[in-house]
């Protein structure tokens, strides 16, 4: 289950510091590594799905994985993780300034509240949009994201694409989304780690005075959690 | 380690936004994505730390990680995890691979 994700050693590995390895380890590659090597490139044009499988049965064979516990994580990362709760938790922050000040001062606890935590979730940090300031999130390195309160990335933000140029060009980036910001609006662009994830608070639409949380919900989006897009504006009445 | 996955700020990557994105897409698009997805959520933290995946899926030879799927990136680092911890010799691995594909298991190197 991904709660074993909680358990493992977590040392102080920094994203720039992924290579590094104790003695031990590098002298279990030296000994393994070119038989792998060998074998993974010479099935490396097999479809993909047939490594899969093969991967899958041969586990489940040795007793190393359990078939159900595999359909139960699908259904966790498909169907009941996903957007919708950071969603709830921006749509709270707007409606209630103490929970929107608890959000940025202490996201972890202001966050499992509502009940959302677990891997990849462990330490957040809030961002919050202004008229002054405009927060995106990237991961340069892999493909860290906030799973308990966005769910799995999209495909986009695990992109070359995006991991290149966000951190170099950001105010294009967010244009090929739709995003046109004034110039006058400064743009932090944060790159995720092994350890932090970041969400993105986004400004408030103008017309939502009268809105209940499920309707602000509504108006929050994944992409605007990720810093890429505004919220959504309410339909006209 | 330094090489392609550590690409912040490199140019000439084109554009970032699909055609016709209208901000949603599914979370899996194969059926082998679902499943290899899971392979690494049972498997993580029982038999391999976040960094070792992490740093399995770095050692891939740039051209691979730069042409492959995400998820099938990830099928390497497993792979090459699972092995590399004596859970699965590649000699078995490519015998299960290629009695499950029968009868064209001779792209199977060594068993051609």
């Amino acid at each position: 289950m991904a709660g074993q994700h909680d358990d493992h050693d977590h040392d102080d590995h920094s994203h720039g510091d992924h290579s590094h390895e104790g003695h031990d380890h590098d002298h279990f590659h030296r000994i393994h590594s070119e038989e792998v090597d060998a074998l993974l490139m010479s099935i490396a044009d097999i479809e993909i799905s047939a490594r899969v499988k093969a991967l899958e049965e041969l586990l489940t064979q040795k007793g190393l994985v359990d078939p159900s516990a595999l359909d139960a994580v699908v259904d966790l990362y498909e169907n009941q993780i996903g957007p919708k709760n950071g969603a709830r938790v921006i749509a709270r922050a707007w409606a209630d300034p103490v929970y929107k000040a608890w959000l940025l001062a202490d996201p972890n606890a202001a966050i499992a509240d509502l009940g959302f935590a677990g891997a990849q979730g462990e330490n957040m940090v809030a961002l919050e949009n202004t008229a002054d300031v405009h927060n995106v999130v990237v991961c340069t390195l892999c493909s860290c994201y906030p799973w308990p309160v966005l769910g799995l990335p999209p495909v986009w933000y695990k992109s070359m694409p995006y991991r290149t140029r966000i951190v170099r060009d950001p105010r294009s980036v967010l244009a090929e989304f739709g995003t046109v910001l004034p110039d006058s609006t400064e743009i932090r662009v944060w790159d995720s780690n092994s350890e932090v994830r970041y969400l993105v608070v986004p400004r408030r639409p103008e017309g939502t005075e009268g809105l209940d949380e499920a309707a602000l919900a509504a108006l929050v989006s994944r992409d605007s959690m990720i810093g890429v897009t505004e919220a959504l504006s309410p339909e006209p009445a | 380690m330094n090489s392609v996955h550590d690409c912040g700020g490199f140019d000439g990557f084109g554009r970032v936004v699909p055609a016709g994105y209208d901000g949603s897409e599914p979370v899996f698009k194969h059926e082998w994505e679902r499943r290899m997805c899971a392979l690494f959520m049972v498997t993580i933290g029982a038999h391999y730390s976040d960094d070792e995946f992490r740093q399995s899926r770095e050692r891939l030879e740039p051209v691979t990680y730069l042409t492959r799927p995400y998820y099938e990136q990830w099928w390497f680092a497993v792979a090459r995890l699972m092995m590399e911890k004596g859970l699965m010799t590649p000699e078995e691995f490519g015998r299960h691979l290629a009695a499950g594909r029968a009868p064209s298991a001779d792209i199977l190197a060594g068993d051609a």
